[in-house]
């Protein structure tokens, strides 16, 4: 990851005042509270580090990268706990896992994933409306580029739709489903 | 539900008190003797008989009434055992972003020792970047973990390594167990942690035997020769000195009788004691006094019990209590008010050495182990910390909602366990926050010393866990809980609603849409004119949206709002999880619907999850007296709003504290820290409201008077100084907002008219797929753009 400093001017500000680049507020967004001065690029477009009167600066629009931890991801942890859910959803403690998961998204609440695997868990219950929030949550967290999970939320909302007697739902979630596949 | 605590009660057949009653009936029977004896002797003989028959059927049958008391007492639900409030647990995983002074924090309150070394349970050490901590057992809602001796490295940027001591691999999560805050005790105020017999230390035993009943273990309840040595003792001083009650009798006295002295009641006391003690073992007895006896009063709440008694002193748990510890909660025996070490710490600490002094004479302890006994402080620690009264308003929110789902009764004598979102650390840095903004703002603006009052709520922003919660600048005073039960006018806080029911429709409302901000002159069904202004008095004319809310202009948002109704915004509220009654009027959309800061913070808890709300919650699981589950609160989402929409508004919300109302944020928050919020100012100045979240917690405060009357403080000078004090000083994960299915980003120009990434000023903002302006122009064929762009850097 490559880091970069603002640039900044009065000139700057007041360009960036009128136009509300800041609206944006995409500034590239992501710093450690203890660590202030470097910007964690995500190549991620616009605002107010492209609104810069050099043109060259400006660069091209790309859709904003998967949310991504200012601290060492707590990879091992969240894992763990995943892992820990895993076993007991299929020895049949679905409660166990349930809480295995919800702390695990304690330590990382916006990791689809982890949504996505409390839908699961949540489907073995039988908790068909939930499930489809669930669901719905992770894919509201999953970046564009990763298909296969919308996808496989999806496939979940489906099936949790028919259960709920939504036919018509449920074949456009597959359909979204297929798209995505 | 009921107690499953079991309790060993040998059940013994018949009554023995009864069968003595019959024998003696035979006895008298059996004295009738001498056919040549006077009539008048026979009647006499005769009447003696039937009295004594007579008197002993009565003492009979008291005898069997007052066993089946005693037995209702002790067999039945002995104690009424309060439901015991936890914080969360804390979560130690490598990459967790907690410094040295929190998890300190975090062992101090849970009563662990502070040690050079490390030798047992509930002890820890400090090294340099390292801490080593045995922790005590515990059983969670979910599994048991295990007591165990654990070192933990940490760096500026928090957990680098935990290892089990002394082992080589690598712990990758563990919980310490959470922090006791509270319990929910009756209405008659009787507070206990209840214990067995086996958690009660040995030289707790011996300090009692010591000074209160030498003979416990030899006598049936009442001792005799101890009477006398009281009655000798006291004839010789002139004065009661001595008391003659074994501790079965003190127990009975507590456990059974009321406090009025008269001989009947003690006649009554040692019967009773007689009872007791032939029914039970030593033991039980043992057990029972442990629990029962009165060691002190803090307000209303009645502190019994050695086991409560030792986490009101020492803020832990009996069996970790030293002798010098246990030796203080004996002396309290007798008379806790008189030798309270709080208040009269001499007489606490004479009454302490007394007792250590008569166990080593009796040689329960060494001459060396009263010495060192001798030689400590009192180590009490200041009053009721970490037992509830440090955060009464969040123990108020249990307990409010347990009462939905819990009978009162269950709850104050069950022996409840249960399991709270509260994080000690946030909300002990939140109530510094508030305290100390509130101060600085009173000198700052002159204000009258201690005239505002505040309240501040922090939840998890994706699960809407309530991590703490303020309910007024005295953190420990159990009063007015603001943070519930404060309920104001919120302002410009529903502005967000507004808006985001406008970019719900995205055909017609887009961030770049241009609104009028013109003159708003409305008749209200009384005959009165409304005639809201802006707060800079001006009329903007047309404004893009997004800098109508970020600069909360109040004439833009009733324009915008009337052309989309009032229902959409009452709708959204409701979704939020705002159930009480809206009215449908305009003014509604400037703020005229009043609401606590806790339900303010369920709606931004919904905007800060995406559009997901979470009911916020402040318990996590409730276990029984024995430790099974009963019941889970688990977590749940619901969508309440288009993710885009939301995407969209929070984009907004972000532009509000970078240039807009709060943007005095940027100097109050480490560069970086990309938060999002609103401002809210009501009449008169009279509240000052911040609502805004980071990526990973949501916090509202809010800033007023109790009286009601204007404070001279807006949003941003009042209630965002609040929050940005407590954000700045907890670890915040900063927000970064993914643009959800359906959102796109376009080039626009100062216009709003699509235009090229290359052009000069072009900025590129997020729309709901579709809904992007139509209008293109091309940069290089504007001239009139290119020379305002000019002008403005020349």
């Amino acid at each position: 990851m490559k880091y970069f400093k603002k640039p900044f001017s009065t000139r700057l500000r007041l360009l960036f005042t009128l136009l509300l680049a800041s609206a944006l507020g995409a500034c590239g967004g992501l710093s450690r509270t203890d660590r202030p001065a470097q910007v964690e690029e995500r190549g991620k477009p616009p605002a107010t580090t492209t609104a810069v009167p050099n043109q060259t600066q400006i660069a091209a629009y790309t859709p904003p990268a998967q949310p991504r931890y200012s601290r060492p991801a707590p990879k091992r942890a969240v894992a763990v706990l995943m892992r820990r859910a895993d076993d007991q959803k299929r020895a049949g403690d679905l409660d166990g896992a349930t809480v295995s998961l919800e702390r695990a998204l304690r330590i990382a609440p916006d990791d689809a994933l982890l949504w996505h695997r409390l839908a699961g868990v949540r489907m073995a219950q039988q908790r068909h409306q939930l499930v489809v929030q669930l669901a719905s949550k992770s894919n509201a967290l999953t970046a564009a580029g990763e298909r296969s999970l919308r996808s496989d939320n999806w496939r979940l909302i489906a099936v949790a739709r028919r259960a709920l007697g939504d036919s018509a739902g449920a074949r456009d979630a597959e359909q979204r489903a297929n798209a995505l596949h | 539900m009921a107690s499953k605590k079991k309790r060993k009660t040998p059940q013994r057949p018949g009554n023995r008190p009864g069968k003595r009653a019959s024998t003696r009936r035979g006895k008298a029977r059996g004295k009738g003797k001498g056919r040549k004896r006077v009539g008048r002797q026979r009647r006499g003989w005769k009447l003696a008989i039937a009295v004594a028959v007579l008197l002993g059927l009565a003492l009979g049958a008291y005898t069997v009434f007052l066993s089946k008391t005693v037995r209702v007492k002790f067999d039945g639900k002995r104690w009424a055992e309060p439901a015991q409030i936890y914080a969360r647990p804390l979560d130690l995983y490598v990459g967790a972003n907690i410094g040295a002074e929190q998890l300190g924090a975090e062992l101090r309150f849970l009563g662990y020792r502070k040690v050079s070394k490390v030798s047992g349970p509930a002890q820890w050490s400090q090294g340099r970047g390292r801490f080593v901590i045995h922790m005590r057992d515990f059983t969670f809602w979910d599994g048991a973990e295990p007591g165990r001796k654990i070192s933990v490295d940490l760096s500026a940027s928090g957990i680098e390594d935990i290892r089990q001591s002394g082992g080589r691999g690598v712990i990758d999560i563990l919980r310490i167990e959470p922090a006791l805050i509270g319990s929910i005790y009756p209405a008659h105020n009787e507070d206990r942690v209840l214990v067995q017999r086996g958690d009660i230390p040995e030289h707790l035993v011996q300090g009692l035997l010591a000074v209160e009943d030498r003979r416990f273990y030899d006598h049936h309840g009442v001792d005799l020769r101890g009477i006398a040595r009281a009655l000798w003792a006291n004839i010789q001083a002139g004065r009661t000195v001595q008391g003659g009650s074994t501790l079965t009798q003190q127990l009975v006295k507590n456990f059974i009788l009321t406090s009025e002295r008269s001989l009947w009641r003690k006649v009554n006391e040692a019967l009773m004691a007689l009872i007791v003690d032939a029914r039970y073992d030593k033991d039980e007895i043992l057990e029972a006094y442990a629990n029962e006896i009165f060691l002190g009063q803090e307000g209303g709440r009645a502190i019994h019990g050695f086991g409560l008694g030792a986490r009101f002193y020492f803020n832990r748990p009996l069996a970790e209590l030293q002798l010098h510890e246990t030796a203080l909660l004996v002396g309290l025996v007798k008379g806790a008010s008189y030798y309270n070490p709080r208040k009269h710490p001499e007489r606490a600490r004479q009454r302490r050495d007394l007792v250590i002094d008569q166990m080593q004479a009796l040689g329960f302890i060494s001459d060396a182990d009263a010495r060192h006994a001798r030689a400590q402080g009192l180590g009490v620690n200041a009053q009721g910390v970490a037992h509830g009264h440090r955060i009464p308003g969040f123990v108020d929110l249990v307990r409010r909602q347990l009462r939905r789902d819990y009978r009162e009764e269950d709850l104050t004598s069950e022996g409840l366990r249960i399991f709270t979102t509260l994080d000690p650390w946030v909300q002990s840095r939140a109530g510094v926050a508030l305290a100390k903004r509130l101060q600085e703002i009173e000198e700052l603006r002159d204000l009258e010393k201690g005239s505002l009052q505040g309240a501040l709520v922090v939840a998890s922003a994706q699960q809407g866990e309530i991590q703490a919660l303020i309910g007024g600048r005295d953190t420990s005073y159990a009063g007015f809980n603001r943070a519930l039960d404060a309920v104001r006018p919120i302002g410009s806080l529903i502005k967000p609603v507004v808006y985001l029911a406008a970019l719900a429709q995205p055909r017609r409302y887009t961030l770049s849409t241009l609104i009028e901000d013109k003159a708003v002159d409305m008749a209200l069904p009384g005959g009165q004119r409304w005639q809201p202004r802006n707060y800079d008095r001006e009329i903007h004319g047309l404004v893009p949206l997004h800098e109508a809310l970020a600069s909360s202009l109040n004439l833009a948002t009733v324009n915008l709002g009337m052309q989309v109704g009032l229902e959409p915004v009452i709708d959204s509220l409701r979704a939020f999880g705002i159930e009480r009654d809206i009215d449908a009027f305009p003014s509604l959309l400037l703020g005229a619907l009043s609401l606590s800061p806790l339900e303010v913070t369920q709606i931004y808890q919904g905007l800060a999850a995406g559009g997901f709300s979470s009911p916020l919650r402040a318990i996590r699981a409730v276990l029984d007296a024995d430790e099974e589950p009963l019941q889970r609160y688990p977590l749940t989402v619901k969508q309440a709003a288009d993710p885009a929409a939301v995407f969209l508004l929070n984009r907004n919300l972000v532009e509000v504290t970078q240039t807009g109302t709060g943007a005095a944020l940027r100097g109050l928050l480490p560069q970086g820290m990309q938060v999002a919020g609103k401002t809210g100012t009501t009449n008169d100045l009279r509240d000052s409201w911040f609502a805004g979240f980071s990526a990973d917690r949501v916090a509202v405060s809010w800033v007023g008077r109790d009286d009601n009357g204007p404070t001279g403080l807006t949003g941003s000078r009042g209630a965002l100084r609040v929050w940005a004090e407590l954000m700045r000083d907890i670890d915040n994960l900063p927000l970064q907002l993914t643009p959800p299915e359906g959102v796109e980003y376009h080039w626009i120009d100062a216009q709003g008219r699509l235009t090229s990434p290359d052009c000069e000023g072009a900025v590129a903002f997020p729309y709901i797929a579709g809904s992007q302006p139509s209008e293109r122009v091309d940069c290089r064929s504007d001239p009139n753009l290119r020379g305002f762009l000019r002008d403005l850097f020349d």
